[in-house]
């Protein structure tokens, strides 16, 4: 389609560059609360682009973790360094965490492992695997975390029921 | 991280080295800038299949592997130059300037709007849960153990909880294999080669279809898909299969057009970069290819049809089983149940399926922007217009394409107990969208304004 084109200095080319221009500021303002692309530009661009200083201030791989995945990221290291090598963690059901966090997806082993590497664990609900746990993991209301060990203070049948109740709750059909 | 960013030079350079060797070798002549890009996007695919091979022969994962193997592939494929010398020759001969100040404008757009998924790309550690549970779980390990056949597979920790996502076609893991080897701590920036590689295809082939100006205009809201978009920043199996599905049906859809065989070539070599970038794909081509027999058989001898046909249909086969059974069965000491995940075809579920698609995912325009609102007025106004004239090949076969994936989607998502349709199907859309863009190009309304913009422009009466 080359044919016909103009030279790159023209009255009419001029034109249809401002006509793409303003027609693209158009889309991106207009109706901004019921158009579905100066939201995903706010969203998805503009967000980035007001912040990308900061962000690249901090470029240490572990910043950059701690940036995206937040309290996941620190939940997961603040727990792994607690852990001794003979230590096997039992993850908590989403549920319970979800009282505390808005996300619980470290909870599943493969995340877990993704994290911390292979640090011996075992999910809540793995009937096969439950007895060999030893380490369990308590959030506080006020935002607090825990760890308790099996043989420690606190007693783990009643961490169990914590779990076991949350998911019922929230699992009527389990 | 200095040396990273040289090595990632280095392997762009390798992978396009690859990429142009091999469309030369097919003879594949097209515009400068789709060769360079479908160069760079088919040398990945390429890379990661020496890559893979060279795991086959038990060579550990290593910076030097990764590079050599793309180096010994350049090599082979330039045994013996002959042929490769006038194609490299028409290749970098002086480029003819075409652009205008709107194309500027429209690159300055795409531009600005790239340039927070290519940094996101960089900056940003692996998000996906899919990626976290897949992909990149097995590609950590394996940097770390030199290995494909790493730890993941056998570590009692995961025994029986691994499901299919480290299962999942290889592309996307082996890509981040690469660039996590040569220094990146997250991997992941070969899916802003991969992106900028196919919108700059996109761009080139859209100018080929309809007004440079319309086409720009098309081509920016194409960027703007707020779902494909996130998905250029977010590592993912679908955009990268979207990106091979895609442009295989388009190379296709234009040997059919212009009756070059020497494209239908190049279509093969996509379409088998699908079929290594997703595990069902492969049957979808196969159903594609069925699809297309039609035209196929009208534009070329039974003979010359049947002979791609078993071609390609092999050579995506080949590939698929590289990874699904070789693999599988001759090297991992775990495989998926694939089995247990289908559940048959049932009519009611289909239909369920089918309801959820366009109630929670077509009609979403968070998801698409005005992308299926404005395919659906503007193929209605263009059928109207056009009532009583005959379908054109230029509507006729990107519709068939655009149909037929979506039909295949929705039986994948009725059989198979994983493909959620608010995920799996929402993300396998991602394939149709080129071609409804190219669709759209093709109506008799855009065409007929392409004209008149070319009359305007150049001067000519209305």
């Amino acid at each position: 389609m080359s044919t016909g084109q103009p030279s790159f200095f023209s009255a009419k080319g001029l034109i249809l560059a401002l006509a793409l221009l303003l027609s693209f500021l158009l889309v991106l303002n207009m109706e901004p609360d019921h158009n579905v692309y100066s939201k995903w530009h706010e969203k998805r661009i503009r967000i980035y682009y007001d912040v990308l200083d900061k962000y690249n201030a901090r470029l240490r791989p572990d910043q950059r973790m701690l940036e995206r995945h937040k309290y996941t990221y620190q939940i997961v290291q603040w727990i792994s360094q607690r852990l001794l090598p003979t230590d096997t963690l039992m993850l908590p059901p989403a549920e319970y965490v979800m009282n505390f966090y808005p996300d619980a997806y470290w909870v599943d082993q493969r995340i877990f492992y993704y994290f911390c590497g292979p640090i011996p664990t075992v999910m809540y609900g793995d009937s096969l695997r439950a007895r060999s746990a030893n380490v369990f993991v308590l959030f506080q209301p006020e935002g607090g975390i825990s760890i308790h060990r099996k043989g420690g203070r606190t007693n783990v049948d009643s961490i169990l029921t914590v779990y076991r109740n949350e998911r019922s709750n929230k699992r009527p059909t389990d | 991280m200095g040396t990273a960013f040289g090595l990632m030079f280095v392997i762009i350079a390798l992978e396009f080295a690859l990429g142009l060797a091999m469309l030369g070798r097919l003879g594949v002549r097209l515009s400068r800038p789709m060769t360079l890009a479908l160069s760079v996007i088919s040398g990945m695919f390429i890379h990661s299949l020496l890559l893979f091979v060279t795991q086959l022969a038990n060579i550990p994962i290593s910076v030097s592997s990764v590079v050599l193997s793309a180096l010994v592939g350049v090599v082979a494929l330039h045994l013996p130059p002959k042929q490769l010398v006038a194609y490299y020759a028409d290749f970098v001969r002086a480029p003819r300037w075409t652009l205008t100040m709107y194309d500027v404008v429209a690159l300055g757009i795409g531009a600005y709007l790239l340039y927070i998924s290519v940094w996101a790309t960089y900056y940003w550690p692996v998000t996906p849960f899919d990626a976290m549970a897949g992909i990149d779980l097995v590609a950590k390990a394996a940097v770390k153990e030199g290995t494909l056949n790493c730890s993941i597979y056998r570590d009692p920790i995961l025994a029986g909880h691994l499901s299919n996502q480290p299962f999942y076609a290889p592309f996307a893991m082996l890509q981040q294999v690469i660039t996590r080897s040569i220094g990146f701590p997250f991997g992941q920036v070969w899916l802003a080669v991969l992106s900028i590689s196919f919108y700059t295809f996109m761009f080139a082939f859209l100018r080929e279809r309809v007004h440079p100006f319309i086409a720009d205009v098309l081509w920016i809201f194409f960027i703007m898909i707020p779902e494909l978009y996130g998905y250029t920043l977010l590592m993912q199996t679908d955009f990268a299969n979207a990106v091979y599905y895609s442009i295989g049906g388009i190379l296709m859809i234009m040997a059919i057009e212009q009756k070059k065989t020497t494209l239908l070539w190049a279509s093969t070599l996509f379409l088998a970069g699908a079929a290594w970038s997703r595990s069902e794909s492969f049957l979808l081509i196969g159903i594609m290819l069925l699809a297309m027999l039609p035209w196929l058989l009208r534009t070329w001898t039974l003979r010359q049809v049947v002979r791609w046909f078993v071609v390609t249909g092999s050579i995506v086969i080949a590939v698929f089983a590289l990874w699904h059974v070789l693999w599988f069965r001759l090297y991992l000491p775990v495989r998926p149940d694939t089995a247990a995940e289908v559940i048959g075809f049932d009519p009611v579920r289909f239909a369920s399926v089918t309801g959820l698609m366009f109630e929670n995912v077509l009609s979403d325009v968070g998801y698409w922007g005005m992308t299926f609102y404005g395919f659906v007025a503007i193929v209605v106004v263009d059928a109207i217009y056009t009532l009583l004239k005959r379908l054109r090949w230029s509507i006729a076969l990107p519709a068939m394409w655009i149909l037929v994936t979506f039909v295949v989607l929705l039986i994948v998502g009725t059989i198979f107990a994983s493909a959620v349709v608010d995920q799996t199907l929402r993300r396998g859309l991602f394939k149709i969208l080129p071609f409804i863009y190219m669709l759209i190009a093709g109506t008799t309304i855009l065409q007929l304004a392409s004209r008149r913009l070319h009359r305007w422009i150049s001067g000519g009466a209305q």
